[in-house]
């Protein structure tokens, strides 16, 4: 029988931010049987250190790993919006990198005396001090930690939004911003946390039978060699965007992206002017923006058309929700005007939290749907909803390709980890139970 | 081994225990060049998922860690770029050349491999490759390169996006067929069965003539002929809508040229005070003001596509005056390849001069052009317009139209499909300056 511990580094790093010292202990092999991993895991550890209202990120065991969509890492915290637990996804390369920097769980507790950076490699965790970060925006800051660091590593970083106390700022993975809408930021700037940086230079072994299983499911799903759907608008589509959204998306979409091991390449880059007229007559003056949050896009493209581009620029800019941007931004006609509004609500926010976090799509549950970060899209929203997510943010893929492919079944995603069936059936009962001890901290 | 001098002790060195190996060439070669194989990157399928980092690692490590992997894809997340970086297996690796210990050798089949037991993680090969290719483990230091999963590479197999191909290059260069096809056919046409007909020729209503000969023919007679001028519209025509076509694919001289290029083992240089393309000009003027003041077309006496389009025949066939023409001038081709086309020739000039009102243009340097590493198309130029220092340093090259003879062996070439031809209104290529994208 295969020991979920192959699919682990085993280690915990649990930095104490008030003291500014870090301790590295190993995962017991008890809960990861218990508890699987990933946003499971991440309760067990959260509850265990619970007096430092820590935030905790986590890996499951199949991230990193050549599954399709094995890019999850999450973090569970204490939500300043909705007062209860709160998983959000962090998708690209955190997840994958985490893992091969070392580290299963991080724990973060305490709170630094000075704004702090994270850098995590080679199995050691370092604090560096962001007082250099005060205020940057979030490319500025990108481009700040490649210059210092190098490329190659994966970031989660809270923007000036964020510094400022605004409630509704969100984390941004590179410059893609996140599906952070119940306030990770927020808590990641009470914490004086800046961002954290890893750089997986190690890995895990997976074996090659992971690999042609993985391939298998991705040509029977005929995701080979696919790229002339356009994904991001498939996505809009499956949570109900209007045509105008849709157009928006297929008129300025520059190119598909994806995350690791990701055959569904859901995240656009699109390309759009600035406002000079004359400029984009000639062609000239292009720029862009990475959006990976179709419930944001969605909101600003219903409302705003074709200015729901530069507004989404600035919002991930500022490093703040564009749901939210998109029901409280003042009505104005100019794009110089939207913006400067945008800007308002990033940096100087209102002292009251809002009542409703935001907008909920039909059929779900608001606190169930905050309880996952408020921000995946809506896709086939009836009962399995939350117990698809909560699966797939216990062994660590995305969960919007799982919720995308509903025809990929539970032991499907089990069957990678082990190639006995009996294994994979008590995993498949304890991985019901995580889900649900997941499920009732809703 | 050199023998040691007397007194000296006999000391074994690298090329002793690891010679390098000698370039060897094969008969076919001179047909068809031997194909390389390299794997294709098309960085607009590319959605940075890293499956190539990650099943590479799993051959090289036996484990899923993308910094042990033998590629390594750029994400600008800026740009909203992605890029992978791959060995080519250059045609003449530099990182074969600077391996202290000969650790890195290009193999029969064309994949560059690293040796392992001779390797010492040096990282020159690094700091030589355009492409930055080896790699360096930032676990152990080791340096992993592609070796093309010895001619199955696992990154094509399981890239999603088919953003990567695996080929071995053009089995058969149609464009250079069919370009040797045409020549032979205009060879034969122009100087075998209508023998001198290119100067001037008129059946009927129809007349064709040299556009040079045209320009001196009007200085030296002081006449402007409609006729004359008319005749001459055909090339001029060719020219304004296809370029120095004329050159490349139809005239006997440079036909000529092209055989002779294929027999000369060495070139040993044109000296620089003869570099300059303008002299042809200068050619062109002092035929058209020799004409007008001797009274006869004087260049087209000593023109060497008029002297072998008139070489043949029964009595012709020696006119050694002709043919020691022709000769002399194809020997400049011992110093540069057409050599008379690009310093020289006054019709060259004429049609130089039309292109300006031109239809197409050659551009180089499309997104998948990779440049540094490459070259290619700069080394088959036969009149060397290509800047290969640009293409060396990453930027696109602009091509001088008026040079070009519409050869198109860099289209036929280039590996990547980043040589190309375009309407001249048409928007250049990323990497040129101040030109946006297509």
């Amino acid at each position: 029988m295969k020991d979920l511990s192959e699919f682990y580094t085993m280690k915990v790093g649990v930095v104490d931010l008030a003291a500014s010292t870090v301790n590295v202990v190993p995962v017991e092999e008890r809960v990861v049987r218990e508890r699987i991993g990933g946003a499971a895991m991440n309760l067990c550890l959260f509850d265990q250190h619970e007096e430092g209202d820590p935030i905790v990120l986590g890996v499951g065991p199949l991230t990193g790993s050549f599954v399709p969509a094995s890019s999850l890492a999450m973090a569970t915290f204490r939500s300043p919006l909705t007062e209860r637990m709160s998983f959000v996804p962090l998708m690209l390369r955190s997840g994958p990198e985490m893992k091969f920097a070392g580290f299963d769980f991080i724990i973060l507790k305490g709170r630094a005396t000075k704004q702090v950076f994270l850098r995590i490699r080679g199995g050691k965790i370092d604090l560096h001090h962001a007082e250099y970060g005060e205020g940057l925006e979030i490319p500025e800051m990108t481009a700040f930690i490649r210059k210092k660091w190098g490329v190659g590593q994966a970031s989660v970083i809270a923007g000036p939004a964020a510094d400022r106390g605004e409630h509704h700022a969100i984390v941004s993975c590179g410059m893609w911003g996140s599906l952070d809408k119940t306030g990770l930021a927020r808590t990641m700037a009470s914490k004086n946390v800046k961002g954290v940086v890893f750089e997986g230079a190690s890995g895990l072994r997976f074996g090659q039978s992971n690999l042609e299983r993985s391939q298998r499911m991705i040509v029977e799903l005929g995701l080979h060699g696919h790229l002339k759907a356009n994904c991001f608008i498939s996505v809009l589509d499956r949570m109900g965007s209007g045509n105008d959204v849709k157009k928006i998306a297929g008129k300025f979409h520059g190119k598909q992206m994806a995350c690791y091991r990701c055959p569904f390449p859901c995240m656009s880059y699109m390309e759009f002017y600035g406002d000079d007229r004359r400029r984009r007559r000639m062609g000239k003056e292009t720029t862009g923006v990475a959006i990976c949050d179709h419930r944001g896009f969605a909101a600003l493209g219903e409302k705003h058309k074709t200015k729901a581009l530069p507004l989404m620029a600035a919002c991930l800019r500022f490093g703040i929700d564009p749901v939210y941007v998109a029901s409280n931004l003042p009505d104005s006609e100019t794009l110089e005007e939207l913006i400067s509004g945008v800007e308002t609500l990033a940096l100087q926010p209102e002292e009251s939290i809002q009542e409703d976090v935001n907008d909920v799509p039909v059929g779900i549950a608001p606190s169930l749907y905050h309880l996952f970060g408020g921000g995946l899209p809506p896709i086939s929203a009836d009962d399995s909803w939350g117990r698809r997510v909560g699966f797939s943010m216990i062994v660590g893929i995305c969960p919007l390709f799982f919720l995308f492919y509903s025809n990929i079944s539970v032991r499907t995603m089990l069957s990678f980890l082990s190639e006995d069936d009996g294994y994979v059936d008590a995993l498949e009962e304890t991985v019901a139970r995580a889900v649900q001890s997941v499920l009732d901290r809703q | 081994m050199a023998e040691p001098a007397a007194g000296q002790t006999k000391s074994i060195t690298l090329e002793d225990l690891r010679p390098r190996q000698e370039e060897r060439k094969q008969f076919s070669d001179y047909f068809m060049p031997r194909r390389h194989p390299f794997i294709l990157f098309d960085p607009a399928k590319c959605t940075g998922c890293g499956t190539c980092e990650m099943v590479c690692s799993q051959r090289n490590v036996a484990r899923v860690a993308p910094a042990s992997a033998s590629v390594k894809v750029l994400r600008d997340e800026e740009k909203g770029k992605n890029f992978a970086i791959l060995c080519q297996h250059c045609r003449r690796p530099l990182c074969v050349e600077v391996c202290p210990t000969r650790a890195i050798e290009k193999g029969e089949d064309g994949i560059v491999r690293i040796d392992t037991p001779f390797c010492v993680a040096c990282g020159l090969c690094a700091m030589a490759c355009p492409e930055a290719a080896p790699l360096r483990d930032a676990r152990t230091g080791e340096i992993h390169k592609c070796d093309l999963c010895d001619g199955d590479p696992l990154c094509v197999r399981y890239c999603p996006e088919n953003a990567l191909i695996f080929t071995r290059g053009k089995a058969f260069r149609w464009i250079k067929g069919l370009r040797w096809t045409v020549q032979l056919v205009s060879f034969l046409l122009l100087v075998v069965i209508f023998v001198g007909t290119f100067c001037y020729f008129k059946a009927g209503a129809v007349g064709l003539a040299c556009p040079a000969g045209v320009l001196q023919n009007i200085a030296s007679s002081k006449t402007i002929v409609l006729v004359g001028i008319s005749s001459a519209l055909a090339l001029v025509i060719l020219t304004i809508l296809a370029g120095r076509l004329f050159c490349g694919w139809i005239c006997p001289f440079g036909f000529f040229l092209d055989l002779v290029d294929k027999v000369i083992p060495k070139r040993f240089g044109w000296p620089s005070f003869l570099k300059s393309r303008m002299i042809k000009y200068g050619v062109l003027a002092g035929a058209v003001c020799g004409s007008a003041a001797l009274g006869f077309q004087a260049f087209c006496t000593v023109c060497p596509i008029g002297s072998i389009c008139r070489s043949y025949g029964v009595n012709q066939v020696f006119r050694g005056a002709n043919l020691g023409i022709v000769t002399g001038l194809a020997a400049l081709n011992v110093g540069t390849r057409r050599a008379w086309c690009r310093y020289f020739c006054p019709v060259g000039a004429v049609l130089g001069l039309l292109v300006n009102l031109g239809m197409l243009k050659i551009v180089i340097g499309a997104q998948q052009c990779k440049k540094f590493s490459c070259i290619q198309c700069a080394e088959v130029c036969p009149v060397g317009i290509i800047d290969e220092k640009l293409l060396r340093e990453g930027v696109s090259p602009r091509i001088p139209m008026t040079e070009c003879i519409m050869c198109m062996r860099c289209i036929d070439r280039c590996p990547y499909g980043a040589a190309k031809i375009r309407f001249r209104w048409q928007k250049g290529v990323p990497g040129i300056f101040g030109e946006p994208k297509i």
